[in-house]
């Protein structure tokens, strides 16, 4: 289902502590995951696999507020967030 | 959900996409493994809604129907596939799907036999599955790129 690309850059929405970004990380370049929880965050901060520091960014902030470059990344992911 | 979700598209590269996952209509099946097998002990009890436990996985799939229908995405793939949440104590599982699912929860039938089997297995192991449905779109304009 992912895109099979050099230098993946993905956008997941509603990412928690992170469970399902950890399965796939390692397939991208960039990772933005945004969760509106501040503690669901920092949970999936502090489990965070050293190899993913540099990779996962993580940000506060619920979608409708979030500011991005238009045609910036590759693929956005909901995940459990509908 | 649904506005939010067309936000993103400017966002996207001419040649990207969008994947929702979500749950299936289905509950969430609960086993303890063992090194030799695999043993349902119960369903993940959910109360999140007044139109049953399965309601707000429904209206999951309405959402995107919407997003289709209205706002120009295309379906481009859906799969359904399991997903699995392990841990070593029925609690600890318990204490999980309380803070992270909504009103999601094990019942006492299903922790107590959870617990019989993790004592007389040590090193087995408590798994929450759950069906989910995996659905890419795109856009139009990104379809003839």
């Amino acid at each position: 289902m992912l895109p099979g690309r050099a230098g993946l850059r993905v956008l997941e929405i509603g990412c928690g502590d992170g469970r399902l970004t950890r399965r796939y990380a390692h397939l991208a370049d960039h990772v933005l995951a945004i969760d509106s929880s501040a503690a669901d965050l920092e949970e999936f901060r502090a489990s965070m696999p050293a190899a993913f520091v540099d990779r996962i960014e993580l940000r506060a902030s619920p979608i409708a507020t979030l500011q991005m470059p238009d045609e910036d990344i590759d693929l956005v992911l909901m995940s459990w967030s509908l | 959900m649904v506005h939010a979700l067309n936000r993103t598209r400017r966002w996207l590269r001419p040649d990207g996409c969008l994947i929702d996952i979500h749950p299936a209509d289905t509950l969430a099946g609960v086993d303890v493994c063992t090194r030799t097998e695999i043993i349902r002990v119960g369903v993940v009890q959910d109360d999140s809604d007044a139109k049953g436990p399965t309601g707000r996985h429904h209206a999951a799939d309405l959402a995107l129907e919407k997003a289709i229908a209205r706002h120009g995405w295309i379906l481009d793939r859906r799969e359904t596939f399991t997903f699995s949440t392990v841990g070593d104590a029925a609690d600890d599982v318990d204490d999980y799907l309380r803070r992270k699912w909504r009103a999601a929860r094990l019942d006492a039938a299903t922790r107590g036999r959870a617990n019989a089997l993790l004592r007389a297995h040590p090193g087995a192991t408590v798994r929450v599955i759950e069906d989910v449905i995996i659905t890419r779109m795109k856009t139009p304009e990104r379809d003839h790129h």
